[in-house]
């Protein structure tokens, strides 16, 4: 028997939406501003095409850092499809049930594990993501305190501009915008995966919030 | 950045000769109005308003001579040379000559013991500024750079012993430099690693621009204090801005108007270095506004990028110098980050699409046995 469960609540949507958008349009003006590719010869006080790109690159980068630190408040306060506990298999029904996704994804086991939540491989890839996100975050607003001499900026980032020094950042910041890529590819195709599978709404579940149960348990 | 204000330092200099700088200067040909000029610009180099060039005139006239001892150890002079640049010697360098200069290796007359002398009588009497050019080497005791049978730490260590303040002089004596770039043979070291019981300023660059030099030490004349400095001890007066912020090239990178070759349509339209790797939006110093060689020009403005020559370990945290980003280790030379990326997600779509011919053939099997059973 179909039944619909309530699985994704809006702050958790909210925050995937945020993250597709803002994470789209930080790769491409984060892209401009490491290898401005596009020059504009018209007369130089008309045009400001870096200096947008920056201004949108760092808006962008605030919606980024807001949704991933509300993402994480809801971990604590949100129901059991948004706990920390759906990303980590600590539990050792979570990690048996790892082990049984991890064969079924290699070819070694023909049964699909069923969830409501996130299945334990791809929770386990999201606190990667979240490793991603924070790492991103910290070498951004590093970068981004680097024209401040001192203030806000200077005291919570500053210490990793000392620490490792600008180029260092600005590399691990530029690699990670293709782990992020490389992330996309993987994450589109499992999503497109689950939901032809285990026909259990895994796509529009993440508008709507609602999937639908169909296996006696999990 | 958090800003170090020294102490106010005690002038406790009044003995010797009464010396009067207005006339050691007239003997050499410097005019009071030259004076005069001078005070302007070290106020705008201080970043003071313009009314207190008089008060820096008053101080210099009636300050008491500060006798200044320049140390070389592992550099190339250049430094020196900086301090030397001028076809004639200017204003500042002549302030700096009477009013201090008591030691300095290579352009004194006196030579050998004779030198040796004078420094120890000049550190004896104690009140000095110590001047460091160059790193100091500590791997093996010491010994790669001896000067008289001394280890050039022993020589600092002597030397400082009484000072008021040391400043350490171009990038070498500031962070280490170039002999402490990887993998640092000498185990070289700045000064502020090994002196901590007297303040010591920094003024990086390489070379140093004597101008904040000749700024320092009349700051330090006229109000009796250190300037304030940033986190690594360097004068905010010359190092609390970026280049990029006061760069003339500024507005064609924020238009998009970027150099792509040397020699290209933008460089000749004096379009911005960033592509080419100028490091400019990493670096703090003042060229841009104080520039070089009596204030003719600056790298940036002769149209070779920025190098950073005023951070820490700008040989190897810098580098490459013309290029945005380093390169990826270990996936050969031209490896660039770009390529490896697009190779990573190349790889992801790839296996992607592999594994969604083995889901598709899974799937077909399974239906094929289901039919079987039925």
């Amino acid at each position: 028997m179909l039944r619909r469960v309530y699985v994704w609540e809006a702050p958790v949507r909210i925050f995937h939406w945020a993250h597709v958008a803002s994470i789209a349009v930080l790769a491409f003006t984060g892209y401009y501003i490491g290898n401005p590719f596009i020059t504009v010869p018209d007369e130089t006080a008309q045009t400001y095409l870096m200096g947008w790109m920056r201004a949108i690159h760092f808006g962008a980068a605030f919606v980024f850092g807001l949704g991933f630190l509300v993402r994480v408040y809801w971990m604590f306060v949100g129901n059991q499809y948004a706990s920390w506990r759906d990303w980590l298999p600590v539990s050792r029904d979570r990690w048996g049930f790892f082990g049984r996704q991890l064969k079924y994804y290699l070819f070694l086991a023909k049964e699909r594990p069923h969830y409501m939540g996130h299945n334990p491989v791809a929770g386990l890839s999201y606190a990667a993501f979240g490793v991603m996100v924070l790492v991103q975050g910290l070498t951004g607003f590093a970068l981004y305190a680097e024209p401040y001499a001192d203030g806000f900026w200077r005291a919570a980032f500053g210490w990793l501009l000392t620490l490792f020094g600008n180029q260092t950042l600005r590399w691990v910041h530029h690699a990670l915008m293709w782990l992020f890529a490389a992330f996309f590819v993987v994450h589109l195709y499992m999503a497109i995966l689950a939901d032809v599978e285990e026909r259990n709404a895994a796509i529009t579940g993440i508008v709507s919030g609602v999937k639908f149960n169909h296996a006696p348990d999990h | 950045m958090t800003r170090e204000q020294i102490d106010p330092l005690e002038l406790s200099l009044t003995g010797g000769e009464p010396f009067n700088l207005v006339e050691a200067l007239a003997r050499r040909g410097v005019s009071r109005r030259e004076f005069l000029k001078f005070c302007t610009i070290m106020a705008g180099v201080l970043a003071l308003p313009v009314e207190k060039a008089s008060r820096i005139a008053r101080a210099l006239e009636n300050t008491p001579r500060v006798p200044l001892v320049w140390l070389e150890f592992q550099d190339c002079a250049g430094c020196t040379e900086s301090l030397l640049r001028a076809s004639r010697p200017t204003v500042g360098e002549l302030v700096l000559d009477v009013l201090s200069v008591d030691y300095h290796e290579t352009i004194m007359a006196p030579a050998g013991e004779q030198a040796e002398a004078s420094k120890a009588a000049t550190v004896e009497k104690g009140g000095h500024i110590v001047v460091v050019e160059g790193s100091i080497p500590l791997k093996d005791g010491g010994l790669y750079c001896c000067i008289g049978g001394k280890t050039a730490k022993d020589i600092l260590f002597e030397t400082v012993e009484g000072a008021i303040a040391v400043i350490a002089v171009g990038n070498c004596a500031a962070f280490g430099g170039i002999p402490a770039a990887s993998p640092n043979p000498t185990e070289a070291v700045g000064v502020a690693d090994l002196v901590k019981d007297v303040p010591v300023v920094n003024l990086p660059g390489c070379p140093l621009n004597v101008v904040n030099l000749t700024a320092t030490v009349v700051h330090f004349l006229t109000f009796g204090s250190l300037p304030a400095m940033d986190h690594l001890k360097r004068p905010l007066f010359a190092y609390g801005k970026r280049i990029h912020d006061n760069c003339e090239r500024r507005p064609h990178f924020d238009a998009g108007q970027f150099v792509e070759e040397w020699g290209d349509e933008g460089h000749r339209l004096g379009w911005c270095l960033y592509k080419m790797g100028c490091k400019g939006p990493e670096t703090y110093h003042n060229c841009p506004t104080v520039r070089w060689n009596e204030g003719t020009s600056w790298p940036v403005m002769s149209g070779h990028g920025c190098l950073g020559c005023s951070e820490p370990n700008f040989w190897d945290t810098m580098t490459p110098f013309y290029q945005r980003l380093p390169e990826v280790p270990g996936f050969g030379v031209e490896a660039t980050i770009d390529k490896v990326g697009l190779g990573l997600t190349a790889v992801a779509a790839a296996g992607v699409a592999a594994h969604a011919i083995g889901s598709a053939v899974r799937k077909k099997a399974a239906g094929a046995s289901q039919e079987k059973e039925e």
